[in-house]
């Protein structure tokens, strides 16, 4: 550092000592005062990049007889703190950073005692601590809601309402209406594969307008008594006091608050024991992340009666109007009979196609702008056995025979985000004259 | 074909038509009955967007459910006795915690699909549809 900054004086003085070619200081510039030695000030931190890492997943995921390695699975790295506490925090790895949902959540077995006790509970109208469910396509999460400290990559927000899934005591008993939408429940780390999630896709609340009447959307809000959680509590998206939703995090900071990055390197077919990348906070508002994507692909907002951030994909003759760019997702899912899936057990559902094969989707956002999305999808057979990150994987996400041909959905896992940026814009906050919800790469 | 507008009220897969319960916070849904030469069509269209078909037999069993909405549909009622199939725990197996539900037993297809704040699905017991269904009618709006 030190070297540097004597280095970049050096190299100012050079420039100085060229003599009066370019124009002099304007009003409010850096000028040279009356003693003649020049003061630089520090370039602006820019402290907004995070390491995505894949690799084998967090600690716990490999212990015991039911242990895995994750797979395609992009984590980052965050700390949490108690409110206005600068010293009873917790700094968590392989925390999974998904384009796909929206909020902060934490599996309670991975928060450490003092700091789990010093988290307040939000509370409703009525003075009780707040509980949520969230669901996913095949599973749901319960817990309470707390307020943490949340620092990633220098970008702070304070008392943000975060998920705590699997909490104990007056959370522990999961409502009815949050199983009723079936799968399984997640509860550990085991469950979900890894130790919490970093919701950052395109809104900027988990449920929005659909809360506003009370529940009904992929999250839903209770009422937590002594006894346990069962009333759903309305929870509009503008309303901020007693509580408010979760927040997408991003949106919650008080700068770069208008989308992330995702740089991700190419893979080889083999895959790769482990890969790094970056997310980059931020888009257009500091040197490091201007907008520099070939196609700005907007998608659906969060009113939309087809849900939010999808946008349209033709495939194979079709119309695909709710697919979408997901990063955790582990795979390219989508529908192609013409393809034979694996026929090993623990393959199932994969495709595996005799060598590459090119499919050809083409994505379309809601301005109808389009860019052929084509991929070599790849045989997982040819994946070596201590990869953790691999290209070109594709799934069947649907096993019945004859397939119900209702899926209208092409899902951009992953693999999709290997060899590119990936922009990810929040709804409602313009990205120089591009207003989010899109995405761009 | 014939079309009535009914009071709400739904069936559960492989039983008979049951009023409609409260359906999570949700306001008041509306629902339809469309008849066509095989089945019945039963459509709970929910003030958020959301809906439920009811595909019913002759006998007036409900053969194939289809919803389609913002959250879950309450599928243990929908589902009735299959419910339990879903709620197995099939992620270990697959390795990959996120990928869709499906179940391809016998007598139970069940199908789901989706993604944030956004979730469909489609289930059906092929011995209780009626002779010469086609299941390409299994679609999930009203």
């Amino acid at each position: 550092m030190t070297a540097l900054r004597s280095l970049f004086i050096v190299a100012l003085t050079v420039l100085s000592a060229c003599g009066g070619v370019t124009s002099g200081p304007t009003l409010g510039g850096i000028g040279a005062p009356p003693g003649g030695s020049i003061i630089i000030p520090p370039p602006p931190v820019v402290a907004n990049t995070a390491s995505v890492v894949i690799d084998a997943g967090p600690a716990a995921l490999s212990v015991g007889p039911n242990g895995y390695s994750a797979f395609n699975q992009p984590y980052v790295t965050i700390t949490v703190c108690a409110p206005g506490s600068t010293s009873n925090c917790q700094t968590i790895d392989h925390i999974l950073l998904d384009t796909g949902s929206i909020g902060l959540r934490l599996l309670q077995p991975v928060l450490n005692a003092t700091l789990l006790a010093a988290l307040p509970s939000e509370k409703d109208t009525t003075g009780n601590p707040v509980g949520e469910c969230y669901q996913y396509v095949n599973s749901f999460a319960f817990g309470s809601v707390k307020l943490v400290d949340f620092t990633i990559a220098g970008e702070k927000v304070a008392a943000m309402p975060v998920q705590v899934i699997g909490d104990t005591g007056s959370f522990a008993a999961v409502p009815a209406a949050c199983s009723a939408g079936g799968g399984k429940s997640i509860l550990t780390v085991q469950d979900f594969g890894a130790n919490g999630i970093i919701g950052v896709g395109t809104s900027a609340l988990d449920c929005g307008a659909y809360c506003a009447s009370g529940g009904h959307a992929a999250a839903t809000y209770y009422d937590c008594l002594s006894t346990g959680c069962a009333a759903i509590i309305a929870r509009a998206a503008n309303e901020v006091a007693p509580f408010e939703q979760l927040p997408n995090p991003v949106a919650a900071f008080a700068v770069d608050n208008n989308g992330t990055i995702i740089t991700l390197p190419t893979v080889a077919q083999t895959g790769v024991p482990s890969l790094t990348g970056t997310v980059i906070f931020g888009i257009g508002t500091q040197a490091d992340n201007a907008l520099r994507a070939a196609t700005v692909l907007p998608v659906s907002k969060s009113n939309s009666n087809l849900g939010p951030g999808v946008l349209t994909v033709t495939f194979k003759g079709k119309s695909l109007t709710q697919s979408f760019i997901d990063s955790g997702s582990t795979e390219y899912l989508f529908i192609d009979a013409a393809i034979p899936t694996c026929t090993e057990t623990a393959l199932i559902a994969f495709y595996c196609p005799t060598g590459p094969l090119t499919e050809a989707p083409v994505l379309i956002g809601t301005n109808n702008a389009a860019i052929d999305a084509s991929f070599a999808l790849f045989s997982p057979r040819n994946v070596t056995a201590s990869s953790t990150a691999a290209p070109g994987l594709g799934v069947n996400p649907t096993l019945v025979t004859p397939p119900l041909d209702f899926a209208n959905s092409f899902d951009f896992g992953l693999p999709f985000f290997y060899g590119k940026s990936v922009y990810t814009a929040i709804e409602g906050r313009g990205s120089g004259t591009t207003a989010g919800p899109f995405f761009a790469y | 074909m014939a079309l009535s507008l009914t009071c709400a009220a739904h069936a559960e897969l492989g039983g008979g038509m049951t009023p409609l319960q409260a359906d999570r916070g949700v306001m008041t849904p509306q629902s339809s009955m469309t008849t066509a030469a095989l089945y019945s069509r039963h459509v709970v269209t929910s003030a958020n967007g959301g809906n439920v078909n009811e595909f019913l037999n002759a006998t007036g069993q409900v053969f194939a459910v289809t919803w389609s909405g913002p959250g879950k549909p309450d599928l243990r009622t929908l589902l009735g006795r299959y419910f339990a199939a879903i709620t197995v725990d099939r992620a270990a197996a697959m390795h990959s915690p996120r990928q869709p539900l499906t179940i391809n037993q016998p007598d139970l297809k069940i199908q789901t699909s989706g993604h944030m704040g956004w979730f469909n699905g489609v289930a059906l017991v092929p011995s209780l549809a009626p002779v010469g269904f086609n299941p390409a009618d299994l679609t999930v709006t009203g």
